[in-house]
């Protein structure tokens, strides 16, 4: 049975097929990931051409057939290609880091609609703020890690029960415990980077721009928030495109 | 298997490794050399193998070569102070079936695509800007897509305060496209309507 499937879209990957068509990975609102196949999406005159392109939000209208891996891709409405990414190189290479962490870090057709937020809310901030948009990559890895069942204990020690003031990660339970339960932990987290931590889960998407931390805050919870990722998610210490954020991030 | 003779398996193997053909067209291709005459196989044998012994990349360029450097760096009626920046072979080729831009190219050998792991390092974009001493126009024609401008993008800020213009074709193309499929009007306009970055 064949039925029609329409949902909100963000644009994982895109797979040249043929030297007319594309496979399309998409994580869709409704539907979770959805890889389809576009038919004549290459062509110049086709009218999906230049749409199916990372990582532009778009409406998407396909059919669905139980038990296939690669559906048909029926139309497509161009919803935000966050344009003003393509202007910089800093902030296109977070919104390609972005894409490929939720690509990995998903792996069925399951409706994660939090998550479809989180990534949408994501790039239209890395897409119109004037601010320090490291921010917003610190806050989707953030709340990436905890809509996947992985939030950081940011107030007291998983083991000990009492306040962290300053946190260690345990790199083999993947905890963040206090200095005291793990004196020999290499990766620390201080007074100023949990508290910058706990802005971040507190604080609305859209209120980032008030978060100032210092520079060598940004640089501890930069390394504890992939850490903690490349711990907890399958995959994830695979990234391909964290070479090239590390290279142009200012 | 299929009763043929395992040398006649064997060049259909071959020829359907080829793009666009299949096992039916590599069979039918391998009946024809069959008939062909003796010196027409030789011919042909002498000509593939002399493609892999003779022909390289461009030391100066890297588009495909014949020697040390292609036809187009070693024609002295072109005017090197003009360099346009390209992605693939296959788009130097398109440019000049066009047949207007009488300057010279610089093929990439791709474009930065960080979802697949390429990064400025694995382009020829160093050997690019020690090219641009003497150069006065350098024309971008990445292709128009994030990737595309992107690398377009990282270009001009590598070689910024170098004394050139800087250009980009312009938006013609729609968002996404592959050069190989514009047709040529749609090229030249883009090439004369090319913008400052
Ligand atoms: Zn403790
Ligand atoms: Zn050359």
């Amino acid at each position: 049975m064949s039925a029609p499937h329409t949902s909100q879209a963000v644009v994982l990957r895109t797979i040249e097929y043929s030297d007319t068509s594309l496979i399309v990975r998409l994580f869709t609102e409704t539907y979770g990931k959805v890889t389809v196949m576009a038919r004549g999406a290459r062509r110049p005159k086709h009218a999906l051409h230049g749409v199916l392109s990372v990582p532009h939000r778009l409406a998407v209208d396909y059919r669905h057939k139980d038990g296939r891996d690669i559906q048909t891709l029926v139309g497509v409405e161009l919803a935000d290609s966050y344009a003003a990414l393509a202007g910089d190189l800093a902030r296109s290479a977070a919104a390609w880091l972005l894409v490929e962490m939720l690509d990995r870090a998903v792996q069925v057709a399951d409706p994660l609609p939090l998550l479809f937020r989180l990534i949408t809310a994501s790039l239209e901030q890395l897409n119109t703020t004037s601010g320090d948009f490291t921010t917003v990559v610190h806050f989707y890895q953030l709340h990436l890690a905890r809509q996947l069942g992985y939030a950081p204990q940011l107030e007291k020690c998983p083991r000990c029960g009492r306040q962290v003031q300053t946190a260690v990660l345990d790199h083999l339970g993947g905890d963040l415990v206090c200095v005291r339960c793990l004196p020999s932990g290499s990766l620390r987290l201080g007074r100023a980077a949990l508290s910058y931590l706990r802005d971040l889960a507190a604080t609305h998407i859209s209120e980032l721009d008030s978060l100032h931390p210092a520079s060598g805050v940004r640089r501890e919870v930069d390394q504890f928030l992939l850490k903690y990722l490349f711990i907890h998610v399958d995959g994830m210490d695979k990234l391909r495109s964290l070479k090239f954020w590390r290279q142009v991030r200012k | 298997m299929n009763g043929l003779p395992p040398s006649l398996n064997r060049i259909v193997t071959e020829l359907s490794r080829f793009p666009g053909i299949g096992k039916k067209t590599a069979q039918r291709l391998a009946f024809h050399l069959l008939d062909t005459s003796r010196e027409s196989v030789e011919e042909l044998a002498e000509a593939l193998l002399s493609l892999k012994a003779n022909v390289r990349e461009c030391r100066r360029c890297h588009h495909i070569a014949e020697g040390e450097l292609c036809a187009i760096c070693s024609d002295t009626r072109r005017d090197s102070a003009t360099i346009c920046v390209v992605e693939r072979v296959l788009d130097v080729l398109i440019f000049e079936r066009m047949g207007e831009y009488k300057g010279l190219y610089h093929v990439l050998g791709g474009v930065i695509s960080p979802l697949d792991g390429i990064t400025p390092d694995d382009l020829h974009i160093s050997d690019l800007i020690e090219r641009l001493a003497d150069v006065k126009e350098m024309i971008i024609a990445t292709h128009p897509s994030m990737e595309g401008d992107t690398t377009a993008l990282f270009i001009a800020q590598q070689v910024q305060g170098l004394p050139l213009k800087i250009t980009r074709l312009a938006r013609g193309i729609p968002m996404g496209t592959n050069l190989e499929f514009t047709n040529e009007a749609t090229l030249a306009s883009a090439f004369t309507a090319r913008v400052d970055l």
